[in-house]
């Protein structure tokens, strides 16, 4: 070949290539971005997901606005990729995710207020209804509730099951808080200061003498120094 | 007896020539013998018993009677050069003495021992035969000679030499100061036994050789007369091939002797002397062992034949002839002589009186020192003279005339006559005398002279010189060349040779023969006048050789007529003389002097005879002579010149001594014009006439310039006839002819140089007439001599015609021509070269030719600059150019037109370069190496033109490969382009952007194309010359392109793999529609919890 030839090309060639690497390179864009939108897919399916499970207990009002800003940003980021003009767009999606994640924990901690709310001294009243003896036997059901609903505590639900059950976890500890509740009082602070270690003679008053006189309750109770 | 014509007339007998003229004295009949004899009478005597008083011949042989009588032990020595008459005086005194013992009956036996044939043998023969030894009481001593004279007869005579001279290496305790050089010592022995030295030393007149004819008589060849046997330096000279034998095959000490005496270093021919003195020395113990008769066998042998003599009451007398005839055992032969026979041990010796001939030579180099001393008499016949030894007794024309008239008178009679004589008492007042039977005693006398041989006696004996004069003889004798003047020579040389040679021609009418062939051994005179020679062949014609013989020797060696006494005489020669050898009388010349011609000349030869001695130098201004040199000249040849200069003044004398040293020069010419001798005076003569050449002839018109002239004009290549010894070289050289016209140029330049002021006007005048003539001759010739490189060859161009071709082609190699060039621009260029700091540019072109031109090319450049030659030949064409204008060296004048004419004359022949003939070392420098380049040139340039065509043909091609049908412009753009996107696309490369200029591109395309398609080869030649830039441009740009294009096709190959990796690559990415729809659903179900949960809230 002529150098004439060869130097033209060379000159194509690299014209080529150069198209190519650009490809190459927006293909690389593309892929990251598609990469990207997926992770914020799918933490956008975490938020939806407990967005719908719980806003009839929560109070998600202010999502929405947080979703539609989102939505806007996700439009926008849209449109941008369609023009070719970003292709890249890695960081914003993953802005877009944190959005989303701000949303989710909002969620998370609505829930966890709502769940400590409904479990609120639940748990100081199992104590006491553990300590009577003829609830001794089913303190493993009770133990097993009161984990499992602690549980809910920090892992928002995000299914109807998972809800459901700490529904019943609850429902089913209310159970048995109910019969300390029917108690004299004195024989409830009685039993809160067993629990506690620090009943004394004092405490234990008429009314906790008769409670004690009904069934074995006498006998689950010593006398130290 | 009524006289007749007085010609071509023959007195006498040719075959009793070889039989007189014997060169063995004692060869020669007795009667003849005595009837010749010469008596010796101004002997000198040396070491002798007593004073005596007679010098004559008859007073030494009155000497011998007297010891005889008072029974007195004789040991003579008669010594002198070989040919003085030894043998002749040896004999007379053993004759005389015979006769004198034989009167006392019989007292002494007398025995003469001849050298014979030469030979130790034959000497030994003689004694055997001379009935000296009584076969009965002798027979040991008879048997011991026998047995030698069989051993020297014998085929291995040679090589028993040899060997016994090996023997006596080890055998003859000799002085420590008498031995050789270790060297030689150690390697002697071995030299001896190599079988190719043996060889060598028994070669033909090799040394065994001549000791062997000398010892034996069977060799045949007798010793040449002056030959001693024995070694000579000059027998270790081995040739070249018997040296090669050696060293191939020879032992390796004789190898290293033998070396070391064919070197020419003094001390090396130092060796070769001193082995031929050890050989010597042990030469008599050789002899002595290889005939078994040692020295002292001979003297016991002699000793005992004393013993015998003793007892029978008689003396011995031994006449030797030469003592050389006992080599080998000449010391014990000397013992004898020595011992005397009184004294406690010798008293039963018989007297002896011994007679020996001893040349020079022996008695100075091999006669016993110790010995010296008991010769009772020592009789020397040399007389020394012109520092060379010569006879004493033939001092004068009389003398010389006395001996020849006596064997002139031999020849004219019969052996019977003499006998007649001798048997009647030998009474020289009664010997038979020719002449007085000649009916043209009268003529003959008076034209041709005559010697009275018997002056002093009671009657004259009046012997015709004829056919000789005694100034024939005289000058014939003072002539003789290389030859001692003894009265042998006298008689061998002159009178015998020109008879046998030349005495048969009278009666044809053909004698005398031209004056170089008269004689062999000596040389003719010349001419007094060398204008003469013109005179003699005009009026003598065909005889003017004949003429010329007469007049230089029997004449006055003029062809002056005078009138003596009524008679005309040319060249004081009478009519009867020339009519005698039936040669034309010529007019001759009056006396009278024509301006500018060839004067008469004083005669150089020695004070004799009827010389005529003028001293009269035609157009000196000197001061008159006041008396005439009279001549006194008689026919008879008894003339004396008498010189009458008593008044000479001292400024005279002054003039005289100029023109003694002229005459010195006009001799030595005229014995050279007359095929005589070579010029004695030639470098003096040659200085002149070259001097002459120099100045007379215009150098510069003919295109020669001064060095070429100085190079040729010279004494190693120019030379006159004859003297081509002078000449390193014979085949290169100019040789200037013998003739009377450049006789007449060498004697008008010896006037001119040695007396200018003395020389009137009309002399001068025609002295350069006779240079004008000569040289208006011999110009054209001298001319084409100096032009031409070296004698033999044919070389027709001038040197500076080569040297401009020589330049001219250097400066086209040089890349300094082109081809709009004119012959003034060449010219221009071949001067700019020649200046200082051209070699610079040279050196640079050279240097570039390496890298841009071909290898032939570069070579011729390299070959042609070998040992600096360029520069002289640009330095040689400058200097050549140059007329010198004065004595200016910084103006210079060229000569432009010769140059000019020189490259036209090449370029109208298209540069046809024909090879010169090969120079011979002789030729001058410049030629040398002018002819070297342009030989250079004629082998290799058309060749090389062809390499460097073929090259850029290559060229060409490569670069149409590289470039295609593209426009240079395109190529150029395109690489542009190639650079501009490797920037832009921030590619890296090793190229360098050299911005390449379209139009070098197009034009080394242009003239490429050109050259390559060019026939001519003048043209080819400055094209590739002008194009030394172009090519130089082409060489780095198609280099250029070359990388070029390896770099782009290297990087297409590269960039084809990177797309294709690229677009592997491709396959596997992410589709933009995906992300799109993810949007979409994204967007879609953010929307709707968005709408939902405003619905739902």
């Amino acid at each position: 070949m002529t150098i004439v030839t060869l130097a033209q090309s060379v000159c194509l060639q690299l014209d080529s290539i150069d198209a190519l690497t650009h490809q190459k390179q927006n293909a690389e864009n593309i892929s990251a971005t598609h990469k990207e939108l997926l992770l914020t897919l799918r933490t956008f399916e975490q938020v939806k997901q407990h967005f719908y499970l719980l806003r009839t207990r929560l109070d998600l009002e202010e999502l929405t606005t947080d979703f539609q800003k989102i939505s806007a940003t996700a439009s926008y980021l849209q449109q941008q990729f369609l023009e070719r003009t970003q292709l890249r767009q890695v960081q914003d999606l993953h802005s877009l995710q944190t959005q989303l994640s701000k949303s989710l924990s909002r969620i998370e901690t609505k829930w966890k207020k709502y769940a400590e709310g409904q479990a609120k001294g639940l748990f100081d009243i199992l104590e006491i209804v553990l300590q009577l003896p003829e609830m001794q036997s089913k303190a493993p059901a009770i133990r097993g509730l009161e984990t499992r609903l602690k549980r809910y505590l920090s892992l928002t639900p995000d299914t109807d099951e998972s809800l459901a059950d700490f529904d019943h976890c609850f429902l089913e500890l209310r159970k048995y808080t109910v019969q300390v509740e029917n108690l004299h009082a004195d024989v409830r602070v009685f039993l809160q200061k067993v629990h506690e270690r620090r009943a004394t003679m004092a405490d234990v008053t008429d009314e906790v003498i008769r409670w004690c006189r009904q069934g074995e309750h006498a006998h689950s109770f010593k006398i130290q120094l | 007896m009524a006289e007749t014509l007085f010609t071509r007339y023959t007195c006498w007998n040719q075959h009793r020539i070889l039989k007189v003229f014997n060169k063995e004295a004692v060869s020669v009949d007795r009667s003849d013998f005595l009837a010749t004899h010469a008596p010796l009478d101004n002997l000198h005597y040396e070491n002798m018993l007593r004073d005596l008083d007679d010098k004559r011949e008859t007073g030494l042989l009155h000497e011998l009677e007297r010891c005889r009588r008072d029974d007195q032990h004789v040991f003579m020595v008669v010594q002198g050069i070989p040919g003085i008459g030894k043998s002749h005086l040896i004999r007379w005194l053993k004759e005389m003495y015979a006769v004198g013992s034989h009167e006392t009956q019989g007292e002494d036996f007398v025995f003469l021992i001849e050298r014979s044939h030469g030979n130790l043998s034959s000497t030994l023969q003689q004694i055997i035969g001379a009935g000296i030894f009584d076969e009965a009481t002798m027979r040991d001593e008879l048997e011991k000679l026998r047995t030698a004279t069989a051993r020297l007869s014998s085929e291995t005579l040679a090589d028993t030499l040899l060997d016994q001279i090996r023997n006596g290496m080890k055998e003859v305790v000799l002085p420590e100061d008498q031995r050789p050089s270790i060297f030689i010592r150690k390697r002697v022995e071995h030299f001896l036994q190599d079988i190719y030295v043996r060889e060598e030393l028994k070669r033909e007149n090799g040394p065994i050789d001549r000791i062997q004819r000398y010892l034996s008589v069977e060799k045949g060849a007798r010793l040449a007369e002056r030959e001693m046997p024995g070694f000579e330096p000059e027998d270790f000279l081995f040739s070249l091939e018997v040296r090669r034998t050696i060293r191939d095959g020879g032992y390796k000490e004789a190898r290293e002797l033998v070396d070391k005496l064919q070197s020419d270093d003094e001390d090396d021919k130092d060796i070769r002397r001193t082995l031929a003195v050890y050989f010597n020395r042990l030469l008599n113990y050789a002899v002595g062992r290889t005939t078994t008769l040692t020295a002292d066998d001979l003297k016991a042998i002699f000793h005992e034949l004393r013993r015998q003599l003793r007892k029978q009451g008689r003396g011995l007398a031994l006449f030797i002839e030469d003592i050389t005839a006992f080599t080998g055992i000449d010391e014990g032969l000397i013992d004898v002589l020595a011992t005397q026979h009184t004294g406690e041990g010798n008293q039963e010796f018989c007297r002896l009186i011994s007679v020996v001939g001893i040349t020079d030579n022996y008695f100075e180099q091999h006669f016993p020192d110790n010995m010296k001393e008991r010769v009772t008499h020592r009789i020397l016949l040399n007389q020394r003279n012109r520092e060379r030894l010569e006879a004493a007794l033939l001092q004068s024309p009389s003398t010389v005339a006395d001996l020849a008239a006596r064997y002139l008178n031999a020849i004219r009679l019969s052996q019977e006559d003499f006998d007649v004589w001798v048997e009647m008492g030998a009474d020289f007042n009664r010997l038979p005398n020719a002449c007085d039977r000649c009916a043209f005693k009268a003529t003959c006398h008076r034209a041709f002279g005559f010697q009275d041989i018997n002056s002093g006696g009671k009657n004259d004996q009046q012997v015709g010189l004829y056919p000789f004069n005694e100034n024939a003889l005289w000058v014939m004798f003072q002539q003789l060349q290389h030859v001692s003047r003894t009265p042998r020579s006298l008689l061998s040389s002159i009178i015998s040779y020109v008879l046998q040679s030349h005495g048969q021609k009278i009666a044809t009418g053909l004698f005398p023969p031209p004056a170089k062939e008269l004689g062999s051994d000596f040389k003719p005179p010349t001419l007094q006048k060398i204008a003469q020679r013109q005179i003699i062949e005009d009026q003598a014609m065909k005889d003017a050789s004949r003429v010329e013989t007469l007049v230089l020797f029997w004449g006055t060696r003029t062809v002056d007529s005078t009138i003596q006494e009524n008679t005309r005489r040319v060249g004081n020669l009478s009519q009867e003389v020339f009519q005698a050898f039936n040669v034309p009388f010529i007019a001759g010349e009056e006396s009278r002097q024509i301006a500018g011609q060839a004067s008469t000349l004083t005669n150089s030869l020695p004070a004799a005879g009827n010389v005529a001695a003028r001293t009269s130098i035609p157009g000196v201004s000197s001061p008159p002579v006041k008396d005439e040199h009279v001549l006194s000249s008689t026919p008879s040849g008894s003339s004396t010149d008498i010189l009458s200069h008593n008044a000479m003044s001292s400024s005279q004398n002054g003039v005289q001594g100029v023109q003694s040293e002229v005459e010195t020069y006009l001799d030595d010419i005229n014995y050279w014009l007359s095929e005589t001798s070579k010029l004695r005076h030639y470098d003096k003569l040659s200085r002149w006439f070259f001097e002459f050449l120099k100045t007379a002839i215009p150098w510069n018109e003919y295109g020669i310039d001064a060095n070429q002239v100085k190079d040729r004009i010279s004494l190693r290549k120019m030379v006159i006839e004859d003297q081509a010894s002078k000449i390193p070289n014979i085949s290169d050289c100019f040789i200037v002819t013998r003739s009377n016209e450049f006789a007449n140029v060498l004697e008008a330049l010896v006037y001119l140089n040695m007396m200018p002021h003395l020389l009137d006007q009309g002399k001068i005048g025609g002295y350069l007439s006779h240079l004008s003539v000569w040289l208006d001759e011999q110009e054209a010739a001298i001319v084409d001599f100096v032009r031409r490189p070296a004698g033999q060859s044919h070389e027709q161009r001038s040197l500076l015609e080569i040297l401009s071709i020589d330049c001219m082609l250097i400066a086209c190699m040089q890349g300094r021509l082109e081809r709009t060039y004119t012959s003034a621009d060449v010219l221009k260029v071949l001067l700019e070269d020649a200046s200082k700091g051209s070699e610079k540019l040279w050196n640079t072109a050279f240097q570039e030719a390496g890298t841009y031109r071909t290898k032939p090319w570069h070579s011729l450049m390299k070959n042609l600059d070998s040992r600096e030659r360029v520069r002289i030949c640009r330095d040689a064409l400058f200097q050549m150019a140059n007329l010198p204008q004065g004595s200016s060296s910084r103006i210079r004048f060229i000569n432009a037109p010769a140059i000019c004419r020189a490259l036209k004359t090449f370029n109208d022949a298209n540069w046809c370069l024909t090879p010169m003939e090969p120079l011979p070392s002789s030729a001058a420098q410049n030629w040398v190496y002018a002819s070297e380049v342009y030989n250079a040139f004629a082998h290799n340039f058309e060749n090389v033109l062809s390499s460097e065509q073929a090259k850029l043909r290559s060229q060409l091609h490569a670069l149409h490969t590289l470039v295609g049908d593209h426009e240079p412009k395109v190529v150029v753009s395109s690489i542009q382009q190639w650079f501009q996107q490797m920037a832009q696309h921030q590619r890296p490369h090793k190229m360098d952007d050299k911005r390449l200029n379209p139009l070098k591109l197009s034009k080394i395309q242009s003239v490429f194309e050109k050259i390559v398609n060019e026939q001519k080869l003048r043209t080819l030649a400055l094209r590739l010359s002008e194009a030394r830039s172009t090519i130089q441009d082409a060489s780095e740009i198609i280099a250029y392109l070359e990388t070029f294009q390896r770099t782009v096709t290297s990087q297409v190959n590269q960039l084809i793999q990177e797309e294709t990796r690229l677009k592997e690559e491709m396959k596997d990415v992410v589709v933009f529609d995906q992300v799109v729809q993810t949007y979409d659903l994204l967007i879609a179900q953010l929307r709707k919890m968005t709408s939902e949960g405003e619905v739902l809230l």
